[in-house]
C-alpha cells in the first residue's frame, strides 16, 4: 500500500467530503475508491469480458434479444413463468 | 456533482449483461458504480443470483465462466454495499426474487431497481395492473431499465 500526498482546489474538497458523508465513508477510503476506479474501472469489464462481447457481437443478437434471453431462461431455472 | 448519491439496487440479469456487452446500457450502469457515481446494494441472494449466471444458457454459450464472474464480484465488492437479511415488507407469490429486490431496496433506503424484468418494471408502470396499489404502498421506489437510469443520470447532470 502506498501513501501519496495531492494538492486539491478548497471547492473540490468540500465536493469530496460531501460525497464521503453520503457514502459512509471516511474520505481517504473514498478517495481511494475513486482512485482506483478511475485508473482501472472503465475498463474493467472489457477486460474482464474478454471476447465474450466480440462473440454476443458476432451472434447478430441485440441489447433487447440478450435482455429477453436472459430474463427467460432466468425465470426457466427458477420455475417461475415468463409469459405476460 | 447531486447532494447526495443515488442509492440503487440492480437486478442480477444486469450484472450478467454488463459481462456481454459492456459497451451496453447495462455495462455502463455497472460502471457508474465502479466510477463512484452510484451506491449500488447487494446481499448475499444477488451474488448467489449473480454466481448462477453461467449455468444459464446464453452467457454459457457466449463464453461466461465461473472464473469471469468472481473477477468481476472481485472487483464490486470493494464498492458495494452488502445488506444481510433485509426484512420482509413486500411479497410476490408469482416470483420470490421481484420480492427481494423490493425488499433490499427498502432495507437500503435505495429509491432505485434497475431491471430488464418486465415483471419487475411493471410494479411503477402506471399503465400495468396493480401498479398503483403498490406505488400507494412504496411511493418513493421506481423501477427503471438501464437506459432508464442512464438517461436520468444524464439529465440530472445537464440541469447541474
Amino acid at each position: 500500500m502506498s501513501t501519496i500526498t495531492i494538492r486539491i482546489p478548497d471547492r473540490t474538497e468540500a465536493k469530496l467530503q460531501q460525497i464521503a458523508k453520503a457514502a459512509g465513508k471516511p474520505l481517504e477510503q473514498l478517495v481511494g475508491d475513486v482512485l482506483e476506479a478511475q485508473t482501472s474501472g472503465r475498463r474493467m469489464l472489457e477486460e474482464i469480458s474478454g471476447d465474450i462481447g466480440q462473440r454476443f457481437k458476432s451472434s447478430g443478437m441485440n441489447e433487447e434479444e440478450l435482455a429477453e434471453r436472459l430474463e427467460q431462461e432466468d425465470h426457466q431455472s427458477r420455475g417461475v413463468p415468463y409469459d405476460e | 456533482m447531486s447532494e447526495a448519491l443515488e442509492r440503487v439496487v440492480f437486478d442480477c440479469n444486469i450484472f450478467a449483461g454488463g459481462l456481454i456487452s459492456p459497451s451496453g446500457s447495462a455495462g455502463e450502469c455497472i460502471e457508474r458504480v465502479l466510477d463512484g457515481q452510484l451506491m449500488l446494494f447487494w446481499s448475499e441472494y444477488v451474488i448467489g443470483e449473480i454466481r448462477r449466471i453461467p449455468k444459464k444458457d446464453t452467457p454459457r454459450r457466449l463464453g461466461v465462466t465461473d472464473e469471469k464472474v468472481e473477477a468481476l464480484l472481485a472487483r464490486l465488492l470493494p464498492v458495494c454495499h452488502l445488506v444481510e437479511n433485509p426484512p420482509t415488507l413486500y411479497q410476490r407469490p408469482i416470483d420470490p426474487k421481484d420480492s427481494h429486490y423490493v425488499n433490499l431496496a427498502l432495507a437500503s433506503q435505495a429509491k432505485l431497481i434497475v431491471s430488464r424484468d418486465k415483471h419487475l418494471l411493471s410494479l411503477t408502470n402506471p399503465t400495468k395492473p396493480g401498479a398503483s396499489e403498490f406505488m400507494a404502498k412504496f411511493p418513493q421506489l421506481q423501477v427503471l431499465d438501464p437506459a432508464q437510469l442512464l438517461g436520468m443520470l444524464r439529465s440530472r447532470k445537464n440541469n447541474e
